[in-house]
């Protein structure tokens, strides 16, 4: 006879209910030697590790600045194996096809950082007000709407042209 | 196109990768709500560890008083002071850095003995008389996997006269495992004394499968379908003296052990994961104690399949985890390096173990950077009598070596020969196929064209002569 396991609970079905969204924004975020699932994982022990997450209103939310954060820490975790790709780079002059970031756009978006890119992907991508924003980014409207502007400027967009700081 | 329209494609393109990679909510929550309780625990530990320390501390002061008192009044015969060898300290025989009070991480002194040179340029053999024969007034700690021996292993099975393994099976053959599109995990062992690979199939959504695929004459076939317990499975490894592919499970709540007996196409569902254990990424058959050693980042086990036994073995030095950065592909149970009597712990850096004593060595390997994809490739070791081995990793489409011992990388197929051709690939896997000696690479999904498309052939990379061979074909 085969068994059954039981999975649900109300946690579980919340955070399930979140995980699509919030997983896309790891993958949005995360940079590229850094695996989004893992970076997810992460977030999610984070958040998990703080007890009754039925206290926290909007998880969906809560979760994106855990991604955000632990995808800021990685970012500075990681400089030592940073370089040691970089020497294998420079060794080596194939490209891998079909990899990651082949677009130039891409590449110039891996250059920023991961705080930027989730400001960016939740403003253009899904068109969140600078006030989402912000509660996701753990900072005011203000420095929210700021990390926004200068992360188009870096990108080059021209921002009265495209509309997106209103 | 507006300049913010390719930034929002760019941004765009990279959150959809999501979905092409198959990931379960649900499988998520639960292994990161056991890495939080992991995490809680070992919190907790902390003060206790604390207080100890303390204890310990003002045992070790009391001890030197009265043992200086004692030196200023005994000597032997002679008048000369006799000096014992230290006995570990600790009550319950445990090594005593264990208990001292302090987290691996706050104390350079941890047990994890770090790469001073950088650049170390092999891995040592042990120095005789350092695990087996401990110094004199020293106590070890009895592990069971210094306790249990293997039993008798049976030669492995050969192919006929007048089979052709070198030759690809036929083209009407039912395909092997099918992922389906869909939240399922593919994992294989090679079983020995059968002459056969063994590979499970499982996850959401799907019928759980069973498949086997004979190395000599290149066929695969379907087995009974596994018991629902390892829905979830984690590692699966070939148990050598008990004959027997045996499943692991990856969460100590929602999946048990189970076996399959390839000569008698049968499951037989084991244990559970003790309480509170962390998933397991990776597993060996440890050919001294007969046993499966198995674990993730932070815990250890030995499987004892024959009885369905799990012991806890104590890696003190790991148990603060591995550096988390290294991706999926970090904390995997890889190799057992035989000549050393040492598993290899893969991950950045590379961390090489001696079971017997708990001794923990990392080693600062530059990696190349297809080893660590995306997605995480599968990773196989082979060994030849001798002891020398090397681990190939499957990057891409590009077949990698690295050599344990040496600790050097090579590159021994590029992408566009072999499984690689197709495109770039995942969600594969490897096994190493004794009786051929080659290693047989498993379908996964391939990458062409900017779609990821699930592929079902099989191939077979020979290491001496560094060629791929087809050996089933895909489904047209």
């Amino acid at each position: 006879m085969r068994e059954t396991v039981k999975l649900s609970t109300r946690d579980e079905q919340r955070v399930t209910e979140a995980y699509p969204a919030v997983r896309r924004f790891a993958f949005a975020v995360a940079d590229s030697d850094v695996d989004p699932d893992d970076l997810l994982h992460e977030a999610l022990v984070r958040v998990l590790s703080r007890g009754r997450i039925d206290e926290i209103d909007d998880l969906e939310a809560y979760l994106r600045r855990a991604v955000a954060n632990v995808a800021s820490n990685t970012r500075r975790r990681l400089g030592r194996r940073r370089r040691a790709l970089g020497r294998l780079r420079a060794m080596s002059t194939r490209e891998v096809a079909d990899g990651p970031d082949a677009t130039m756009v891409g590449s110039e978006l891996m250059r920023l950082s991961a705080a930027d890119r989730a400001a960016l992907y939740l403003r253009v991508v899904e068109g969140r007000p600078h006030g989402e924003v912000a509660e996701v980014m753990g900072v005011s409207e203000e420095a929210a709407r700021a990390r926004v502007s200068r992360a188009l400027r870096r990108m080059r967009v021209e921002m009265e042209l495209e509309g997106v700081e209103s | 196109m507006t300049r913010l329209d390719e930034v929002r494609a760019a941004l765009s393109e990279r959150a959809d990768r999501a979905d092409l990679v198959p990931s379960s909510p649900a499988h998520a929550y639960h292994r990161a709500r056991l890495d939080a309780a992991g995490a809680a625990a070992r919190t907790r530990e902390r003060p206790r560890r604390a207080a100890l320390a303390v204890a310990v501390a003002a045992a070790a002061l009391v001890a030197i008083v009265v043992g200086t008192l004692a030196l200023l009044e005994l000597g032997d015969e002679n008048g000369s002071v006799v000096i014992t060898e230290p006995v570990d300290p600790s009550p319950d025989g445990a090594p005593a850095d264990r208990d001292d009070g302090r987290f691996p991480d706050e104390d350079p002194d941890d047990g994890i003995v770090p790469d001073e040179s950088g650049e170390p340029d092999r891995i040592e053999p042990p120095e005789p008389g350092t695990s087996a024969d401990p110094a004199p007034g020293t106590e070890t700690v009895e592990s069971v996997l210094t306790t249990t021996t293997a039993g008798p292993v049976p030669p492995p099975a050969t192919c006929s006269a007048d089979a052709r393994p070198d030759r690809a099976g036929p083209g009407d053959q039912a395909r092997r495992p099918s992922m389906g599109g869909v939240l399922a995990v593919m994992s294989s062992a090679f079983d020995s004394q059968s002459g056969v690979v063994v590979s499970v199939v499982a996850g959401q959504d799907i019928d759980d499968q069973t498949w086997i695929l004979d190395v000599c004459t290149n066929t695969w076939s379907r087995g009974s379908p596994p018991p629902l317990a390892v829905a979830y499975h984690g590692p699966v490894v070939y148990d050598v003296d008990s004959d027997l592919v045996v499943v692991l499970p990856s969460f100590a709540d929602i999946s048990r052990a189970a076996s399959y007996d390839a000569d008698t196409d049968t499951w037989t569902t084991g244990s559970a994961l003790p309480d509170g254990a962390l998933p397991l990424t990776g597993a060996l058959y440890d050919p001294v104690s007969g046993l499966i050693v198995t674990g993730g980042s932070s815990s250890w086990f030995a499987y004892d399949v024959e009885v369905d036994r799990w012991d806890a073995v104590a890696i003190g030095s790991l148990d603060n985890g591995l550096e988390p950065e290294a991706g999926l592909s970090s904390g995997v149970l890889l190799a057992h390096i035989t000549d050393r009597d040492l598993f290899v712990l893969w991950g950045e850096p590379m961390t090489t173990v001696d079971v017997r004593t708990g001794e923990a060595t990392q080693h600062d390997v530059d990696t190349p950077e297809l080893v660590y994809g995306w997605p995480p490739p599968p990773l196989v070791y082979t060994q030849d009598d001798a002891g020398l081995g090397i681990i190939h990793t499957l990057g891409g489409g590009e077949l990698h070596g690295f050599d344990p011992v040496t600790l050097d990388w090579v590159r021994l197929s590029e992408s566009d020969s072999g499984p690689g051709a197709a495109g770039t690939r995942g969600f594969d896997d490897l096994v190493h196929d004794p009786i051929n000696d080659r290693i047989v690479a498993i379908g996964g999904v391939v990458r062409s064209g900017g779609e990821w498309t699930e592929i079902d052939d099989t191939w077979a990379f020979d290491p001496d002569a560094r060629v791929w061979t087809l050996l089933v074909e895909a489904s047209p």
